[in-house]
């Protein structure tokens, strides 16, 4: 009787152990890595590489190590030792350089073989392309791509990747265009930034924050603002530096449309010559059209022979010319006033007499039309800045499409009493399509600034005399 | 079929079948009358003896009842005169079992007897009419003798009977403290009525409905937790056709008896018990630094560039990063969430009386704090039992219980804001539960929502505020009149009265704002009352005679009639001013909302029931009801028409044949007894709404108008669900009942099964309630018991062993796909009902090639089609048309277990006993919800371990497929990888009794109790626990919406005897 009872008890025993290890081990199967290294971090993984020993040097030298054990996500392309045999001694015995350098190797996140080519973000702030396994070209080394491991991924580079210089870091560093380069720095300025100053106090009569002195001021540059940003590492730009020779000869070519006081002559050349030389995204020697279209929608005349220098940065290319032939044509260009957008008007009372109508054949699909408004020599006030100093042919196109008889309406310049022109009819329009425009006649201005033009209606009360239309004017400098 | 009998005409019909029944009882009491006057027979001897230790036994009765009786004498010896050799004898004593003894032609028998703590074949069923020995019913009935209930004072009635009964599937619906569980009797019976067993208890029907729900996430009132087990004093379970409670018996019935004083000396009983539950096994998830990992890489599947990802606050490892501290912690939410808790008990009984009156009185206090930590079930309940003898002939008797409850509870289940488990699971790890300053200090203010819009888990722990009281007066009065010996007539009057009042209040603070159809809801508020009031009769006139000693007749004519009145109302409101505003009245007026339930109904039963024994071998039973019910439509096809009423006509009939009683047995001395049984019958289910069978309006709203607009199909002809019932099966008991086996076999069929049967969109609604479905159950079940050890250590161990086969037969359409969170389930006539109905995958792909090799698409959320690619699901594509999507949709699990049941065993030595009960449910599949979230890899919600292992490259072989904000490619919808199998083995009590020995005098006993529940859990699922039950509909069964784990308690409590 006693070994039957144990037997059944040591039975039983034997069924809650092996139901005791199913009941442990359930989640261990389900979760369990499926490959060790899912659990070490990129570090463990460059440091169980020999080949990669020097590397790991520096990582754990600029302090990098640490991070490639944090539990964000990181993708490290380490060059071999080997390649990294023949670092610079600079890059080597500068902390700052040596960390950038580093940095020029890892990425946030995580960036595999397959993935489409694309621009990665280093930690130093700098892109590299990355894609068809290869980093800015370099080739990874066979069979050592996309070691994953639980924060990261690790490629192993053939060759090192020294960081660029960005467009403007090159720029600064390059004497081939001191007088280029000297205006561009001459467009710095300083700004309060209120995100990054310091809060001194609240001042109680007006509720606003006063910042502490000297804190949040940044220093930014006009170019950067208007143009485009080449000091920003996350865009691609094309950029032309000129010799001083080239930069004397287009400046001095533009120079009499800017007439004003000197040092507002110089800004505004010299401001009007750099703004067309700078271009959206990297255009390769190779890809170089003969004409560029600038941020101003300026057309730039590409002479490859004129190319002194080329420069691929981090985040574009450079090209340094000793001749940029601009077309004055392009870059004095004529101005249009369209009707619609007027500055004022002789009375403000009467909107609802003021029509800016939507039409297929108007200049940018509006006009503008003044009628019923019962007073003589209305006018409509259009004031025209960045007025080049030179000869202008004064055009308009005025389209009566809506009263069967003629009228009257001029042009007055600055004043709208003004004489200058006199009044021109304004026919019914048969064909509103194809009505052209009229000259109005020239004006020369003498200085670069602005002007007001006046449209004048006539001068009655009688309301089928005096409407007024204006698709738009056009001052076209003669040149 | 119809028959229609004017109303009159009814009742005279049946004044004129009483009658006859008297008249016939009068001629029988004559014939009775001549035999007892002269008493001729022959003589019979024996032996009765100790099964023990084998001495003999005095004084124990042996009688042959209506003829004969005698005592042993001091050497167990007894002679007594019997009619002749082929009768049965009764043996009982004091402090020993009740026995039968077939004679089988012997003159001498010798019997041993066990003591009455023996779970025996002859143990009394408390059947609704009458006390019979198991060994002589022809139904298949178990009775539970409650022996151990005193060491589980936290169990609620329904969570005790997991396991004891074969072929009742008891899955307990959560571990909230008294929430109980669902019973499943034999598998599924009904996809849209209750699929509860109906449950009386001490004669009158206890109402186990829920009348609007709850305003608490996946709370379920239990009404069975009014009960304190330790007032039970048997539980009888009808398995088969209980045709006697008509359309209320489809799924079995359990009757409940409460304890009554046995005894007229004062008997005090003090119970009182402490415990300790144990804060459950966490599921593993991501820790801070595997988590940040995680996020770098959903956040860039999101689209975000290095820059935006680097920007975000919690990615800044700068200490002098203002936000620094609030996003570099490391907290386990789990922890945050799950609290070991205690539990406390106090029980006082007095029992006593007279000969006129016995009483027992019961007070209980019970209360018990729940593993999710703010979360608490207070019971206060109060019983007064007794029993009065006002004339010989008429006896009174009456059960009155009082029970209060107070339960604060936490959401729980789908509600993906609130529910602090969910939060607990998903909440991104480094974040802290208080606020943090910019120099590291902690607040004792807690954290609000936060960047991921996900609420603290704390805050609605601390803050959430969800309670539900409710009290249930529970009380019956009954009479019983003797006209004669034989004939008797009872009447029982029990009224219910139970009210429900719940508030919640869901703070702003810490919470994620819910989304209402005409507003954004930022703090919540509820209040609901839900009332029920119910009076119940039960008129019966009973005859029980036996003729000649050889013909045993009991027969029952009565009327059952129920009247039941429910109101529930509720309130709504939303963005109180602060958090400190709890209530709806302070919500926004514009916000608030309204509503209610009305119920009404009225349930009439006549039936009859007539038992037979030949010489106590042969039995045959009878039972017919006659079931009208407010419910049924007035042209219902099926029943019988009385005066414009439908009445359901439920007939049972059963037979049996005690085997072992006869002659040629005698020899075979090791079978004590083997008995055959079978019974066919009809039985019903009224669970088909009150108002259904009626056309009924409800109030509308159209762009501000209000009105009354059509609120259903009116159906008629809808009636209750007719399920026919066979069961055939056998009782044997060996080496004198060492060894006893109860065995069953069946065939449950639903007809006219209640279906939502989708209707032409011109009819304005979306189905129309039918009764156009079937299905079938047929299974088997085992009780095996057996006392292996008997010399010193008793050593008792047994099986229960229930399998189930599940088959639908008729449905509209033949097939019905329901919706099911975030899946889906099939019924389709010839498999199961309710089978998981998903994508079939195989692993995940391991490159781009892999993927353009299969070639297959899928439609995004966008409606534009897709290629799938490496790191994604490999689905398999059934019908080969390379897109996948719903057409590729097959069954992939079953959430019917193949087979449940207890494994138990109780040991006693010197005064200590041991119980322990194995319970175990194989082969059901679970829908792991829960994890699906988990291991979803779409958003910023933390996740488990296992997506460590997600895809990331070509050629990386995983079964983790790639980490996708918002999944485009849908690899997370309803397939195989979320079907788990929920197969489990479970050490669900194991108790430690002692009964401290001293000489009775002021204390006449003290026990002592140690126990353990769920202290061990043999499963694979990956879960907290894969037993719960979300709803008692079989729709919700083996999906795991994340509800609150069974937890591991021990208990330790003394009783005391004055």
């Amino acid at each position: 009787m006693i070994s039957s009872t144990n037997k059944y008890i040591l039975l039983l025993l034997a069924f809650i152990l092996i139901g005791f290890n199913a009941c442990t081990d359930k989640w261990e199967e389900h979760q369990d890595l499926t490959e060790a290294v899912l659990s070490e971090n990129v570090l463990q993984q460059i440091k169980a590489n020999p080949n990669l020993s020097k590397f790991d040097e520096y990582l754990t030298s600029t302090g990098y190590a640490d991070l490639l054990q944090s539990s964000k996500t990181f993708t490290v392309w380490a060059p071999t030792n080997q390649a990294l045999a023949n670092l610079d001694q600079s890059i080597i015995n500068d902390p700052a350089t040596l960390k950038s350098f580093v940095a020029n190797h890892i990425s946030n996140q995580r960036y595999f073989t397959a993935q489409p080519a694309q621009r990665v973000k280093m930690l130093n702030g700098k892109y590299l392309t990355w894609g068809d396994a290869k980093l800015e070209g370099v080739d990874v080394e066979a069979g050592a791509a996309n070691r994953y491991t639980a924060n990261g991924v690790l490629h192993v580079l053939t060759s090192a990747i020294p960081p660029k210089l960005s467009i403007w870091e090159f720029m600064l560093s390059s004497n081939t265009a001191a007088k280029q380069v000297a205006f561009l720095q001459s467009l710095n300025y300083d700004s309060l930034d209120v995100t990054q100053a310091e809060i001194e106090r609240i001042d109680p009569a007006t509720g606003q924050p006063v910042y502490k002195d000297g804190s949040g001021i940044t220093s930014r540059n006009r170019f950067l603002d208007r143009v485009y940003d080449i000091k920003s590492e996350d865009s691609l730009y094309t950029f032309i530096m000129l010799t001083d020779a080239a930069y004397d000869a287009e400046y001095n070519e533009i120079k009499p449309y800017f007439n004003s006081t000197p040092d507002s002559t110089a800004h505004l050349t010299g401001f009007h010559l750099i703004k067309d030389l700078a271009f959206k995204g990297l255009i390769a020697p190779e890809n170089l059209p003969d004409t560029l279209i600038s941020a101003y929608n300026v057309k730039v005349p590409i002479d490859k022979n004129a190319i002194v220098q080329t420069y691929r940065s981090s985040n574009g290319i450079v090209y340094v010319m000793n001749k940029v032939d601009f077309k004055l044509k392009y870059k004095i260009p004529p101005i249009m006033i369209e009707g619609e957008n007027a500055s004022g008007f002789s009375r403000t009372d009467i909107p609802e007499r003021i029509h800016r109508r939507y039409r297929t054949w108007a200049s940018n699909l509006l006009d503008i039309r003044v009628r019923d408004h019962g007073t003589a020599s209305f006018n409509i006030r259009y004031r025209v800045s960045n007025l080049y100093s030179t000869k202008y042919k004064i055009y308009w196109r005025a389209v009566n499409d809506f009263i069967a008889t003629p009228f009257d309406q001029k042009l007055a310049l600055k004043n709208p009493t003004a004489t200058t022109f006199p009044y021109k009819t304004v026919p019914p329009a048969t064909d509103p399509q194809n009505t052209g425009e009229v000259l109005i006649g020239e004006y020369t201005a003498n200085r670069y600034g602005y002007i007001d033009l006046y449209l004048v209606a006539a001068n009655s009360t009688n309301n089928t005399l005096n409407p007024l239309v204006l698709d738009y004017l056009k001052l076209v400098p003669v040149l | 079929m119809h028959i229609y009998l004017p109303k009159i005409k009814v009742l005279s019909c049946t004044i004129a079948f009483l009658l006859l029944t008297l008249n016939l009882f009068a001629q029988q009491t004559d014939s009775t009358a001549t035999a007892e006057r002269v008493i001729t027979g022959v003589k019979v001897t024996g032996t009765i003896t100790d099964a023990d230790n084998g001495l003999p036994l005095p004084g124990i009765s042996v009688a042959m009842p209506g003829f004969s009786a005698a005592l042993t004498d001091d050497n167990g010896i007894f002679s007594l005169t019997v009619p002749d050799y082929m009768t049965t004898l009764l043996v009982s004593g004091i402090g020993h079992q009740t026995k039968e003894v077939a004679l089988k032609g012997r003159n001498s028998v010798n019997v041993s007897l066990y003591d009455e703590s023996f779970t025996s074949v002859y143990d009394l069923a408390n059947l609704p009419k009458s006390q019979i020995p198991l060994s002589q019913t022809v139904h298949s009935v178990v009775s539970l003798n409650m022996a151990d209930k005193w060491q589980q004072p936290t169990q609620t009635p329904d969570n005790y009977m997991q396991g004891r009964i074969a072929g009742l599937n008891v899955i307990r619906r959560s571990g909230t403290p008294g929430i109980g569980a669902n019973m499943f009797l034999r598998g599924f019976s009904s996809l849209n009525t209750s699929n509860q067993p109906l449950v009386v208890v001490d004669g009158m029907i206890y109402d186990m409905n829920d009348y609007g729900g709850s305003q608490i996430g996946n709370y379920f009132s239990n009404p069975l937790s009014n009960i304190d087990l330790k007032d039970i004093d048997n539980i009888t379970f009808i398995k088969d056709a209980a045709s006697m409670y008509g359309s209320k018996g489809a799924n079995g019935v359990m009757l409940i008896t409460t304890s009554h004083a046995k005894e007229l000396t004062t008997k005090i009983d003090f119970a009182t018990y402490g415990g300790i539950n144990f804060s459950p096994a966490q599921i593993p998830v991501l820790g801070a630094s595997e988590y940040r990992s995680y996020l770098s890489d959903i956040l860039k599947t999101r689209g975000w560039t290095d820059d935006q990802i680097q920007a975000q606050p919690y990615m800044s490892d700068d200490e002098a990063n203002p936000q620094y501290f609030r996003y570099h912690n490391n907290v386990n939410w789990q922890d945050e969430v799950f609290k070991s808790s205690s539990t406390s008990n106090y029980y006082l009984r007095v029992t006593g009386g007279d000969n006129i009156a016995k009483y027992g009185l019961s007070m209980g206090y019970l209360d018990q704090d729940g593993t999710v930590e703010g979360t608490d079930f207070k019971r206060y309940t109060t019983r007064f039992n007794a029993d009065y003898k006002m004339s010989p002939k008429l006896n009174a008797s009456s059960n009155l219980a009082f029970t209060y409850n107070e339960h604060i509870l936490k959401d729980e289940g789908l509600y993906a804001k609130t529910n602090p488990v969910y939060l607990s699971l998903i909440k991104a790890p480094f974040l802290g539960v208080n606020e943090v300053s910019e120099e590291g200090v902690i607040s004792p203010n807690l954290e609000d929502r936060d960047i991921f819009n996900i609420g603290n888990p704390r805050a609605i722990i601390q803050s959430m505020n969800a309670r539900n009281n409710n009290y249930r007066f529970f009380g019956t009065v009954g009479f019983d009149y003797a006209f004669s010996p034989e004939i008797k007539l009872n009447s029982l009057f029990g009224i219910t009265y139970d009210k429900l009042r719940e508030n919640v209040f869901v703070p702003r603070r810490g919470v994620a704002p819910d989304t209402l159809a005409s507003g954004i809801a930022e703090s919540r508020m509820a209040s609901q009352i839900q009332r029920l009031f119910t009076i119940y009769n039960d008129t019966y006139l009973s005859y029980n005679k036996v003729y000649n000693a050889i013909h045993g007749v009991s027969a029952n004519l009565g009327v059952r009639y129920s009247n039941n009145r429910s109101e529930e109302d509720f309130a709504l409101g939303f963005n109180s001013a602060t958090d400190e505003l709890q209530t709806v009245g302070t919500g926004s007026t514009a916000l608030r909302r309204t509503g209610g339930d009305l119920g009404n109904w009225t349930w009439l039963n006549y039936y009859t029931s007539i038992n037979y024994a030949l010489r106590s071998k042969y039995f045959l039973s009878f039972n017919l009801a006659m079931d009208g019910s407010s419910r049924f439509g007035k042209e219902a096809e099926q029943g019988i028409k009385i005066a414009d009423n439908s009445f359901g006509l439920f007939p049972s009939i059963g037979a049996g044949w005690l085997v072992s009683s006869e002659n040629f047995m005698a020899g075979a001395d090791a079978v004590d007894l083997l008995k055959i049984r079978a019974t066919y019958g009809l039985t019903g289910n009224d669970d088909i709404g009150n108002y259904n069978a009626r056309q009924y309006y409800v109030s509308g709203n159209l762009l501000g108008r209000q009105g009354i607009v059509r609120g259903n199909i009116g159906n008629l002809a809808l009636q209750w669900e007719t399920h026919q019932k066979l069961n055939v099966g056998v009782d044997v008991a060996l080496l004198n009942e060492r060894v006893t086996l109860s065995l069953d076999a069946y065939r449950n069929t639903t007809n006219n099964m209640l279906t939502y049967e989708p209707v032409l969109s011109v009819a304005g609604f979306d189905y129309a309630i039918t009764n156009n479905g079937g299905m079938n159950n047929t299974g088997v079940e085992v009780a095996l018991n057996s006392r292996i050890m008997n010399t010193g250590l008793k050593w008792d161990a047994g099986i229960t062993f229930a399998r189930n086969h599940n088959e639908l037969t008729k449905l509209p359409g033949n097939a019905m796909i329901s919706p099911l969170v975030n899946g889906s389930v099939i019924s389709e006539v010839g498999e199961p009902a309710l089978m998981f109905y998903g994508y079939q995958t195989n692993g995940v792909y391991t490159s781009d090639e892999e993927a353009a090799a299969d070639n297959y698409t899928t439609k995004l959320y966008s409606g534009a089609m897709a290629n799938f690619r490496g790191g994604d699901v490999r689905f398999i594509d059934q019908n080969n048309d390379k897109v996948i999507n719903d057409d590729d949709r097959v069954v992939i699990g079953n959430p019917n277990p193949d087979f449940t049941g207890m494994f138990h065993n109780h040991l006693e030595y010197k005064g200590f006993t041991l119980d322990a009960a194995l319970t175990f449910s194989y082969g059901n599949d679970i829908y792991n919800y829960t994890r699906a979230q988990l291991e979803s890899m779409r958003g910023p919600e933390n996740q488990t371990l296992a997506v460590r292992n997600r895809w990331q490259i070509n050629g990386m072989v995983t079964n983790v497929p790639r980490a996708a904000w918002g999944d485009p490619m849908n690899n997370n919808r309803f397939s195989d990888r979320w079907i788990e199998d929920g197969s489990y083995l479970r050490l669900r009590t194991i108790s430690l009794a002692y009964n401290v020995p001293f000489a009775p005098g002021f204390f006449k006993y003290l026990n002592v109790y140690l126990t353990g529940n769920n202290l061990l859990t043999f499963s694979k699922y990956l879960g907290y626990d894969p037993e719960f039950s979300a709803l008692g509909s079989p729709m919700m069964q083996s999906t795991d919406i994340g509800l609150a784990p069974q937890f591991k308690s021990v208990l330790l409590g003394f009783r005391l005897g004055l």
